[in-house]
């Protein structure tokens, strides 16, 4: 190490860091300063990162900022966020309801809680079949969609002549679910999506999976609703890889799982992964039932 | 700058928004439309569309607040990222036609009243070099480092935009604004520690690295 210490060295990166052009020479540069401090790098890991933490933000400023004085001054213009967007989006927000409770994934290490991911601009492209392979398949989600738009027909239905039973709230809760299965269906299929068979074990043909980069559709009339004290969980298995992604939800004879998996979590799907319907006890952490539906997603 | 000193009482937030809490919800709606809004509109080029993507990412943060998970990340990263994809999806949607020649990463000509103006919406086209993809990260880190250099104080801006942009020295900039060097020096080192705070808790340092990499000269911020 350099006759420099520590904190003579952080100093001196800290002056360097004022200037582009003189963190960029530091390698070059004659100056005694410099040259110590170039020294003292050589033996010190922490003030090589933090020097290396300075030269990264540097390059990002000036890659980030046009070349020109006025084009520079307007890029970085301060952006005021028009005043009625805050009433948009609580307005928005009301329409919703209240929000969806946390996955059962939530509060155990040995399932993946579903989370943001941490590398936000590493996530792997949304997977495109090709096109014959998706002019091919539609014809499977063209026919769950139908199933779910009758489904919310029906419903709705439901609603009116169940009103005087007290059981309006029940239906229109059920109306909403589907009108959003549809709406998300709708979505997978106006964006570069995929679908595939959902199977029972025994290779039977029981609804489909439809997802696009962010939506994911499942679809299945094989499935009755559990028992008090049970559900059917959505999980994604690559290996010994396991994630809890979902609750089946039950609307008449069908059952579904619509979620935006892609806001939470990055998942490569590759040859091996696969969809896995199982039915567990409630507050279960990990599955333990054997798949009761599956499929085979990077097929 | 609000991101460090912040992150546990946003994850007291989003808890709090997951049980329904409209109060939270709004907290954190003032806390991080701004920043959102305005890489959004930088990524975007359109004011309306930028607004039509954040509150879909206010949105989702209603919907699905029981799923976040704070050790995973910031609350402003997990809306950025959900920002992000929604902003990509909605160009590659309006650019599905004949591929062009050229490729334009920005747009951003002089400020206007309200704000920055955008001569168009950006192109995520690239020529047979390029991949679109990184295309369209290298422009959203750039959108996440101009919003925070707008997020400056304005004489903390004027030091970096020319120091970075034009390339001048410290002793240049205290000529050319008529300030002491000392004043330069320090309004320079505050808005660098601040920018390297912000950046660094909002991607993670390949990405940024990334950019840097990929365009050393800056040359991608220059060739307009």
């Amino acid at each position: 190490m350099s006759d420099m210490d520590h904190a003579a060295a952080h100093e001196r990166i800290e002056d360097l860091s004022l200037e582009p052009a003189r963190l960029r020479s530091l390698s070059t540069s004659t100056d005694a300063a410099d040259l110590a401090l170039v020294e003292h790098l050589a033996g010190c890991p922490t003030c090589r990162a933090d020097l290396e933490g300075w030269s990264r933000v540097q390059a990002d400023v000036r890659a980030s900022l046009p070349s020109s004085e006025r084009g520079a001054f307007a890029a970085v213009h301060r952006v005021e966020v028009p005043p009625r967007l805050r009433a948009d989006v609580l307005a928005a927000v009301r329409a919703e309801g209240m929000p969806a409770p946390a996955t059962e994934a939530a509060d155990t290490g040995e399932m993946t809680r579903i989370a943001p991911s941490s590398s936000v601009f590493r996530r792997p492209a949304a997977r495109r079949a090709p096109e014959s392979t998706r002019a091919r398949r539609r014809p499977i989600a063209r026919e769950w969609l139908a199933v779910a738009a009758s489904l919310v027909i029906l419903v709705g239905a439901a609603a009116i002549t169940l009103d005087q039973s007290g059981k309006r709230a029940r239906a229109e809760t059920e109306v909403a679910a589907l009108t959003t299965l549809a709406a998300a269906m709708d979505e997978v299929l106006a964006t570069d999506h995929k679908v595939v068979e959902l199977r029972t074990t025994a290779g039977a043909t029981a609804g489909s999976i439809a997802w696009s980069r962010h939506d994911w559709v499942v679809l299945t009339s094989a499935l009755t609703a559990p028992a008090p004290g049970q559900r059917y969980l959505c999980w994604l298995e690559d290996g010994a890889k396991s994630v809890a992604v979902g609750t089946m939800e039950f609307s008449g004879d069908t059952a579904w799982w619509v979620a935006s998996l892609d806001d939470w979590q990055t998942w490569e799907i590759g040859p091996q992964t696969r969809f896995v319907v199982s039915l567990e006890a409630d507050g279960a952490t990990k599955r333990t039932g054997p798949p009761v539906l599956q499929a085979a997603l990077g097929s | 700058m609000i991101e460090d000193g912040r992150t546990s009482e946003d994850a007291a937030l989003v808890d709090r928004i997951a049980g329904g809490d409209e109060a939270a919800f709004v907290i954190a709606y003032d806390r991080h439309s701004g920043f959102l809004f305005g890489s959004v509109l930088r990524f975007l080029g359109d004011r309306e569309a930028a607004a039509e993507v954040v509150q879909d990412a206010f949105v989702t943060l209603w919907r699905r607040a029981g799923q976040f998970d704070a050790r995973s990340g910031s609350l402003l990263t997990w809306l950025l990222a959900i920002a992000r994809n929604r902003a990509i999806d909605r160009l590659r949607a309006e650019r599905r036609r004949p591929s062009r020649d050229a490729l334009r990463l920005d747009s951003m000509t002089e400020a206007g009243a309200d704000g920055p103006r955008m001569e168009g919406p950006p192109e995520l086209v690239a020529d047979a070099a390029t991949d679109p993809g990184s295309v369209a990260s290298r422009r959203w880190v750039q959108a996440l480092v101009r919003t925070g250099i707008s997020e400056l104080p304005e004489h903390e801006r004027q030091v970096i935009v020319l120091g970075y942009s034009m390339d001048l020295s410290q002793a240049q900039i205290a000529e050319r604004l008529e300030w002491p060097l000392g004043t330069v020096k320090s309004r320079t080192r505050r808005a660098m520690a601040q920018l390297r705070m912000r950046l660094g808790t909002l991607a993670d340092a390949d990405d940024l690295l990334g950019l840097a990499a990929a365009d050393p000269d800056g040359a991608l911020a220059r060739d307009r």
